[in-house]
């Protein structure tokens, strides 16, 4: 007789086709925005999916915006690709148009705010990293992230 | 702390993005417990990084969640195997306790089917086949059968007559 396939009785608010639903499509255009390759941010987003059920209760059950623990979860998963991004210094103008593309708030930032939310946005380094590497204060350097987020509100 | 000074100092937002150190991001889930204003500056940051994230959303292919699912479910039909415990006794209506059962409920009632291995489809064709070859050799020889009683039956008529007519 076949092995009766069984789900935990605990019911979660949401399930993997909600998540899906909801957030598959931002979590894409996220990871796009990262590897730049459809073909590469698809094959992150079905592994991005496919370890989801392992944390679908912490999910449920921390108080936290899910959009933000999947884009955490996200980052988690390319840490390989931001370590190989980590080795670069300073983003280069160019480098920084790359993401004004489809991002139309990061191109109403400053230098500074640009190089700041790129860095811990798209290359997943930390504050205390950027002041490293920056040669700013970290406090600067949270400052011109809280800036970046408030013209982010504005806009 | 003067907590706008901490909400005004950018951790919220370091946070958000996941780029706050563990002690940081300790502190402030201590912080949002306890003081509102840091739990609300912190859902208008979370809001304000979904908008991002929905302005650059792109639509998956088409096929996306099928390919999510067939690894979810190849992941599922692994077996799973049960660590040896003592087996506790018999509950009031003389069943086994499983406690197991207790904390899961079976989505696919018991299936109807069976799984072979690959292999016996070469015999189950074999089988066929060999049936069909039966079934033409007993239907030859039925008629083989029936064609030689009738001649029999036919001679024995003629033999009859031949004997009445001597």
């Amino acid at each position: 007789m076949e092995k009766a396939t069984q789900i935990s009785i605990k019911q979660t608010p949401y399930n993997l086709n909600e998540l899906y639903d909801k957030y598959a499509g931002m979590l894409l255009g996220y990871l796009f925005e990262i590897v730049k390759d459809i073909k590469l941010a698809e094959y992150h987003l079905v592994n991005i999916y496919n370890i989801l059920p392992q944390h679908l209760n912490d999910m449920n059950t921390d108080d936290c915006n899910i959009w933000c623990q999947l884009q955490r979860l996200a980052k988690k998963q390319l840490s390989g690709v931001f370590d190989a991004a980590k080795a670069d210094d300073e983003l280069s103008e160019e480098e920084l148009n790359v993401y004004y593309a489809r991002n139309r708030f990061i191109a109403l930032m400053s230098y500074e705010q640009k190089q700041v939310f790129c860095n811990v946005y798209y290359r997943g380094k930390t504050t205390a990293q950027l002041s490293i590497q920056l040669n700013r204060q970290e406090s600067d350097i949270r400052k011109a992230l809280k800036e970046a987020f408030t013209i982010i509100k504005t806009k | 702390m003067n907590i706008r000074d901490y909400i005004e100092s950018g951790i919220l937002e370091a946070y958000v993005l996941g780029s706050a150190s563990e002690e940081e991001a300790r502190e402030l889930l201590f912080y949002k417990e306890h003081y509102p204003e840091v739990k609300n500056a912190l859902y208008e940051l979370e809001t304000d990084l979904e908008r991002i994230a929905q302005s650059m959303a792109i639509v998956p292919p088409p096929g996306t969640f099928s390919k999510i699912e067939a690894s979810i479910n190849e992941l599922i039909n692994v077996p799973e195997y049960e660590p040896l415990r003592l087996k506790d006794g018999p509950d009031k209506k003389g069943h086994e306790r499983d406690s197991r059962r207790d904390q899961y409920i079976d989505v696919e009632s018991e299936s109807s089917h069976i799984r072979v291995h690959k292999n016996w489809k070469w015999v189950f064709a074999a089988v066929f086949v060999l049936s069909k070859i039966f079934l033409i050799c007993a239907i030859y020889f039925y008629l083989e059968n029936r064609q030689a009683q009738q001649q029999l039956q036919e001679l024995k008529a003629e033999l009859q007559q031949y004997h009445s007519a001597k």
